[in-house]
């Protein structure tokens, strides 16, 4: 299944998440197939950029997302 | 899906400051959980045990976070530390502004601001550095 998840990038203490899209068979070894955009909860409000076309093309095609990710979109418009 | 309980991503931060005090279970589950956004589901199968298991440990391993934050409050102090020392550059550098762009800017303004600068860029990265 393709899922679509946050990954923290970003220094300690500074967190800083992309948006990826993932196949859910490689969980763990943190490969990716695309990434639509990021998540920077440490400035206030935090910041979200979503390639909303590329993220809707995902959607559409039944890329699954995280409840995580489901709010950030939600967030972003595009959801 | 709705009235799902959220992640609640601050307890990525926690991590960062109380992670090497949490069991290597609880670390590699709560790392997984929210630093790379995996599912329970995910995680049981990555780790051969059972959700409920996975649950457990995220469960455990939130409740020590927060006890730690609690008695020891080092991310609340490191947030704090962090606004004081941006504040501090900003008024550092309008001194040094104002000095240079003054009809008879003072050396000794322009020297102690820049030792200023440099002390506090070394106190920024010095913590990340430490860990702590």
């Amino acid at each position: 299944m393709v899922k679509i998840r946050l990954r923290r990038m970003g220094a300690k203490k500074a967190p800083f998440y992309r948006v990826v899209v993932a196949d859910s068979r490689f969980a763990r070894d943190g490969r990716f197939i695309e990434e639509i955009g990021y998540y920077d909860p440490t400035k206030e409000p935090s910041v979200v950029k979503i390639d909303a076309e590329k993220a809707k093309q995902w959607l559409d095609n039944g890329a699954q997302p995280t409840d995580t990710v489901r709010e950030i979109l939600k967030k972003a418009a595009v959801l | 899906m709705a009235g799902k309980p959220q992640k609640n991503l601050a307890y990525s931060v926690l991590l960062d400051f109380y992670g090497p005090v949490l069991t290597e279970k609880q670390r590699v589950i709560l790392t997984e959980y929210y630093d790379e956004d995996l599912s329970l589901a995910e995680i049981a199968e990555n780790l051969g045990i059972t959700r409920q298991g996975v649950r457990d440990a995220i469960k455990h391993g939130e409740a020590a976070l927060d006890e730690l934050e609690a008695k020891l409050g080092n991310a609340r102090r490191h947030t704090r530390m962090q606004a004081e020392l941006d504040r501090l550059q900003t008024l550092a550098t309008e001194i040094r502004c104002c000095n240079s762009g003054s009809y008879t800017p003072d050396p000794r303004i322009h020297r102690d601001t820049a030792e200023m600068l440099t002390i506090l860029q070394c106190l920024d990265t010095q913590e990340d550095a430490d860990g702590l």
